[in-house]
């Protein structure tokens, strides 16, 4: 138990450093900005109670906000990603049985085709707030859609190689 | 009651939802400014830190590219100098008058190099540069540095030039002190590469310790008032008449990188009416 808490503060101060460092610095092809910070929230663990997911989900946005002096919207948007978490899910893997819900989306649990679908949702929940916040209008709604998307698509690539390369074993999350 | 207690302990993380998810939009939406400019000064003091971390890594990165450009801006105020022009601007014409009538005439013209080899402790110091006659360097032109004077060009190959160091003992620059104008000549004592001596000046002339030394501009090589040093030594000897005095050089010869290179555009002119002065 005390080795999962530990795993996931330190995933979470180094996504937040890389964030912080590299990744708000990332202007690629002028509107792509990856958020990987977004990968600690989908791997926290579903048997935290929910309450304290959402506190953490909370401050982890805040913490990106203040790098990024845009006070509340990444709080928010990881806010909200955290809450939709269960529910897509358990949207995603009807039929099964239940305690897959309190398993862990990571490479070796789940085949490859259902991890991109949920990381790829995910990521597009949460970058399509943290824009419409940014920008509040729906003119060129359709031009922010298609940013939003090929923007979600680049941080989903880079969170499936990350996962990919650091898949833990299975043991550790139970 | 205790129904209620139930539902509450049931369904709190709907309720934390929604107050955080009601913070963050009040964060977001904020119109009024105290709470935000709280909110973005405690910011700016957890931030800064983290900045100031990431610019000390990242500064090193730009250190060439912002030196080029201050070579640069520095060969630009070199070049508008008042002692790279023969006339000095009239207050009755203007600039762009001046210009058209040909009457701010160009002198001195600088280009940079890097010093690629340098010794400051023989008896004769030679630097090498890392320009040549490809790029226009020709025998005979002043070396400068941001400090003061360094040298003259010796000789050139197609890429690179050695440069007579002011520390060499066939050396001698003409030089001007500064309060009294006397006119004197710069040459390397040959031991110490902080000090050189400065002759021909006359016993009767006063001159104070930690007076400052300007090149003349009368060799024609250096343009005028190049620091040189200041006077750190003065000595009033008894077998001659000329004071014995040593100057602290202003260059720092042993950290010698970037120098710029002095060309005076009317060099063969001139140098056909010195020849003619030695023929007399």
């Amino acid at each position: 138990m005390n080795n999962i808490v530990l795993r996931n503060i330190f995933r979470f101060v180094i996504l937040l450093l890389i964030q912080i460092y590299v990744c708000n610095y990332v202007h690629f092809l002028g509107f792509i900005n990856p958020y990987i910070y977004i990968l600690a929230l989908l791997l926290l663990p579903l048997s935290i109670p929910k309450s304290f997911q959402y506190l953490i989900a909370f401050v982890t946005g805040l913490i990106v906000d203040i790098f990024a002096m845009t006070y509340g919207i990444h709080a928010s948007a990881s806010l909200t990603l955290i809450f939709l978490k269960p529910y897509v899910i358990s949207w995603l893997t009807v039929g099964k049985n239940r305690d897959e819900l309190t398993t862990i989306p990571i490479p070796g649990q789940k085949d490859f085709k259902w991890l991109l679908i949920y990381t790829f949702l995910m990521v597009f929940i949460h970058h399509f707030i943290v824009t419409m916040f940014e920008l509040f209008t729906f003119r060129k709604f359709w031009l922010t859609l298609i940013s939003v998307i090929g923007n979600s698509l680049f941080t989903t690539f880079i969170i499936l190689c990350v996962q990919y390369i650091f898949t833990p074993t299975k043991k550790d999350y139970k | 009651m205790n129904n209620l207690a139930q539902f509450l302990r049931k369904n709190f993380h709907y309720l934390l939802f929604v107050i955080l998810q009601i913070i963050a939009i009040i964060l977001i939406y904020n119109t009024l400014n105290y709470p935000r400019f709280v909110i973005s000064t405690f910011g700016k003091s957890v931030t800064g830190p983290f900045y100031e971390m990431r610019h000390f890594f990242t500064k090193h990165f730009n250190f060439e590219h912002e030196n080029t450009i201050l070579v640069q801006e520095n060969l630009k105020l070199l070049r508008e100098q008042e002692s790279s022009f023969i006339f000095r601007s009239d207050s009755l014409l203007t600039e762009a008058e001046l210009t058209k009538l040909n009457k701010r005439l160009r002198v001195y013209d600088y280009t940079y190099a890097n010093v690629i080899h340098n010794t400051v402790h023989k008896k004769n110091n030679y630097l090498i540069i890392d320009k040549g006659a490809s790029d226009g360097i020709t025998y005979d032109m002043a070396v400068i540095c941001s400090d003061g004077v360094v040298g003259v060009v010796n000789d050139v190959s197609e890429h690179y030039s050695s440069v007579i160091s002011l520390l060499h003992s066939d050396s001698r620059i003409s030089a001007k002190i500064y309060p009294s104008n006397q006119l004197g000549n710069i040459v390397w004592d040959e031991d110490d590469p902080e000090k050189a001596n400065l002759l021909d000046i006359s016993q009767h002339i006063n001159i104070n310790i930690g007076d400052s030394v300007f090149t003349s501009g009368y060799s024609y090589v250096f343009p005028k008032n190049i620091l040189i040093g200041t006077i750190c030594e003065k000595e009033v000897n008894s077998k001659s008449s000329f004071l014995t005095l040593k100057v602290k050089l202003s260059t720092n010869f042993s950290r010698l990188n970037t120098v710029y290179i002095v060309k005076n555009l009317y060099k063969s002119e001139l140098d056909s009416l010195k020849s003619s002065f030695k023929n007399e």
